[in-house]
């Protein structure tokens, strides 16, 4: 080790190895959170949700009620800063509006005849309830 | 041409071609992610086949056929029909078909989207489809029943 020190070319060897590596582990460190957050990302999540809650909705039968649990919803609105209700339901142009960020959002239709007030929303539970 | 022979004159070249390599690896990866995340997230084929389980579940009953003078699909069948206007990304249609050359059809939204389907149904721009059939009684006689659903929705950022 010693004479790898002491020789000059022995020292240059050393370092091109230890930047490689260096930057070889940050690169894959950088691929590794990048792939983590395409799946955690806020507007991953906000379509995710507005799509699952509008498919709920067309799915469900008339006279039966569903409930959901969007408390993930909530953490990651938290997160944000934001501080409203994350998923809000448009009866006029039938909308699922989800929004996990200030400024931001996603909305997804649909087609059911929904009458109004019949999806609520449980702040302390953190639940969707849809009664048809 | 290289001198590979020659240390210096080839690790030169390490560094630049090690950024190549790893462009390549974060665009295979974007790409790759996009591609799997997009895929998950399209829903168009199950919401055109909720439609028409929707719609062939309203219009069976206990395996009779409902009544279908002055019948009224959208609001028999909880389908918001002021929403499903001609320019909407939903369509459904109706087929019964009785004994003889006897065809009752019913329809709803924007019809171009059923087409879409018949051009080819495997390319993402055009509108998903779903088809769901059934045999019931309709005075006694068996009648076919085919449900057409079609939804091309893509969703939108507010």
């Amino acid at each position: 080790m010693k004479k790898l020190v002491r020789d000059k070319r022995g020292i240059d060897i050393l370092h091109t190895t230890i930047i490689f590596v260096v930057l070889n582990v940050i690169f894959i460190a950088g691929m590794f959170f990048y792939i983590g957050r395409a799946g955690m990302g806020v507007q991953f999540k906000e379509q995710a949700k507005a799509k699952e809650i509008a498919l709920l909705i067309d799915e469900i039968k008339p006279g039966t009620s569903v409930t959901m649990n969007i408390s993930d919803l909530y953490e990651l609105a938290e997160k944000n800063k934001y501080k409203e209700v994350p998923v809000r339901i448009n009866y006029g142009t039938n909308k699922v509006l989800v929004t996990l960020k200030k400024g931001k959002g996603y909305s997804y239709l649909y087609f059911t005849d929904l009458p109004s007030n019949s999806v609520e929303i449980d702040n302390v539970n953190k639940v969707l309830k849809i009664k048809t | 041409m290289l001198n590979l022979k020659n240390r210096r004159a080839s690790e030169k070249y390490i560094f630049p071609t090690l950024v190549i390599v790893w462009g390549m690896i974060v665009v295979a990866i974007v790409i790759g992610v996009v591609i799997i995340f997009s895929a998950d997230g399209d829903f168009r084929e199950q919401e055109a086949d909720s439609l028409a389980s929707k719609i062939l579940d309203c219009i069976i009953n206990h395996g009779e056929l409902v009544e279908m003078r002055g019948f009224d699909v959208f609001n028999k069948c909880h389908v918001d029909g002021g929403f499903l206007g001609s320019g909407t990304n939903f369509y459904f249609l109706v087929e019964i078909k009785g004994s003889g050359d006897y065809v009752k059809k019913l329809e709803g939204g924007y019809p171009d989207l059923l087409m879409q389907c018949q051009i080819r149904n495997k390319e993402e721009q055009f509108a998903q489809c779903s088809e769901r059939g059934s045999v019931a009684l309709s005075n006694g006689e068996p009648v076919k029943v085919r449900v057409y659903g079609a939804s091309n929705q893509v969703g939108g950022l507010l």
